[in-house]
């Protein structure tokens, strides 16, 4: 039982990581809250919905044009409602338009999906295979995959590849960057797309795993990946990992050994306790190193 | 080779540059020296777009750069070393120098340009792996100064290259300025050690609240009773 519970715990975790890395990066390149992180997302998995449910398109085919399609509706959502206030004296004032952009997209998906919560069709075989005795399903095994293989990549990326060191460098320092004659614009558009495929591939999985979603997942997915990120330590990759896998892990836990009614409040007062001891997060840098 | 003539720069409704007219040749060194808030590390802002010039004009070989975006600037061959040095410090020593040479596309020769300013300098090269941040301060300034070199530039704009370093990391500093210098490349020094700056330079101009106040050769106003007055101390 713990074992199988453990299992579910750190696909979900790792669902939560994909969505939460997105969301991080943009905090960790603008200092914004992103609050229509989660709406996104909701919108591409729903796009995903009607290519699978609607239009029979090869799985594959359909998880990718989803994910591209929340890539570009986040860089559009930069473009429109935050590029322009990036000098804005006040942080408050891109958290405002923030929000209005995800009321923007979170309404216009009710009006094309509604608000009820749709069967999402299954990605992988309904199977499961039994490891050293214990039984896990093929799609828990398949989602986790996914989500290594995306994360790894995108590490990968982020450190050996001359634009994934002009993302880290541009999330550092922005004026700097552009002396050094890395594109900002270009680089911060290239951050929103990658957090919105990210946040759609974990939102298809999520949806999938559980052959489920509906328009209300968009705000507790923004919540989430808030929340992951912070007791991670928000900006930092690895701290997405770890607030997503303590997330996902301590959900599934108490909602199988508490109550699922105990989930959010155990939630929350885990990421009341880690900040009380660290207020930073678990991997969050103070702005030690500047001289 | 660079020539600026008349800009106005100002933050919201404060004025910090008025008027300002400057020029440097090729392969020229040339001191702009004034006190703290003159407006210097402005100017050279301004000639590299971070700040935009509210009037005036920025000629750099027969282009007009005013108001261009830096990462333009670049491309056409100007680096900015800013004050207070500026490194990636979460990156390492060697990708802060791969960063620098983010327009260059000739992968073999940034290669060679790595390996050449590890010789220039080698405790950047002991220190390749290690992170920018946990360099000492004059350690960051030789990483700023080569990450600026690069991108090959044509004209370097350094900015309080000495500010808070140990007296003889000053003097190796120098040492690597007037390299440079013989090297070809044309730089703008902005220094607040006015006596080394003047030395190093045979061309400076003196700025006082957003405006220059004169320019003229570097031997003559070392002995120049207002300037040995207001910025060497000495009565």
């Amino acid at each position: 039982m713990l074992t199988e519970v453990l299992i579910v715990g750190v696909m979900v975790g790792a669902i939560y990581s994909l969505v939460t890395i997105g969301y991080s990066m943009v905090y960790g390149i603008l200092k914004l809250m992103n609050f229509a992180h989660g709406d996104v997302y909701i919108f591409g998995t729903l796009v995903c919905y009607t290519l699978l449910a609607k239009f029979h398109l090869n799985p594959f085919l359909a998880v990718l044009a989803a994910a591209v399609s929340g890539g570009l509706l986040a860089a559009l959502v930069e473009l429109i409602a935050y590029r322009r206030l990036r000098a804005a004296q006040h942080r408050m004032i891109s958290m405002i338009t923030a929000l209005g952009a995800a009321y923007v997209i979170q309404n216009s998906s009710e009006l094309r999906w509604g608000n009820q919560v749709l069967s999402f069709p299954s990605l992988f075989p309904n199977q499961s295979v039994v490891f050293f005795g214990i039984q896990i399903s093929v799609t828990h095994i398949f989602t986790l995959c996914v989500a290594v293989v995306v994360i790894v990549g995108f590490n990968l990326f982020l450190k050996y590849h001359k634009a994934g060191k002009a993302i880290l460098c541009v999330s550092e320092d922005i004026p700097t960057s552009s002396l050094m004659g890395i594109p900002i614009n270009r680089t911060i558009s290239v951050v929103y797309f990658l957090g919105g495929v990210f946040g759609v591939l974990g939102g298809v999985l999520y949806s999938a795993s559980y052959n489920a979603i509906s328009i209300s997942m968009g705000f507790r997915g923004t919540i989430i990946a808030f929340t992951a990120a912070v007791i991670g330590g928000i900006g930092s990759l690895g701290g997405a990992l770890i607030g997503g896998m303590i997330l996902g892990l301590s959900e599934n836990l108490i909602s199988v050994y508490v109550s699922s009614s105990y989930k959010d409040p155990i939630t929350f007062l885990i990421l009341i306790s880690i900040l009380l001891i660290r207020p930073t997060g678990i991997l969050g840098s103070t702005e030690s190193g500047k001289v | 080779m660079l020539k600026v003539e008349g800009i106005h720069t100002q933050y919201g409704r404060i004025k910090v540059l008025s008027d300002v007219s400057f020029e440097i040749n090729p392969g020229e060194i040339v001191a702009l020296i004034g006190t703290n808030g003159a407006g210097k590390s402005t100017f050279l802002k301004t000639i590299s777009g971070l700040v935009r010039p509210t009037l005036g004009r920025i000629t750099f070989m027969d282009q007009e750069i005013q108001g261009v975006a830096p990462e333009k600037i670049v491309l056409a061959g100007i680096a900015h070393v800013p004050e207070g040095r500026h490194v990636f410090a979460r990156q390492t020593v060697l990708t802060n120098l791969q960063i620098g040479a983010f327009i260059r596309k000739d992968v073999d020769e940034i290669q060679k340009d790595i390996e050449r300013y590890f010789k220039i300098f080698p405790i950047l090269g002991e220190r390749r792996n290690q992170l920018a941040g946990t360099l000492s301060g004059g350690e960051q300034q030789m990483l700023a100064i080569a990450r600026g070199l690069m991108a090959r530039p044509k004209l370097l704009l350094l900015d309080e290259p000495s500010m808070g370093l140990a007296p003889f990391l000053v003097n190796e500093i120098f040492r690597i300025i007037g390299q440079l210098h013989d090297q070809g490349i044309a730089i703008v020094l902005v220094e607040q050690n006015v006596k080394k700056a003047l030395k190093i330079t045979r061309r400076a101009y003196v700025m006082e609240l957003g405006k220059i106040l004169y320019h003229g050769d570097s031997k003559e106003l070392i002995a120049d009773d207002r300037v040995r007055k207001s910025y060497l101390g000495e009565t």
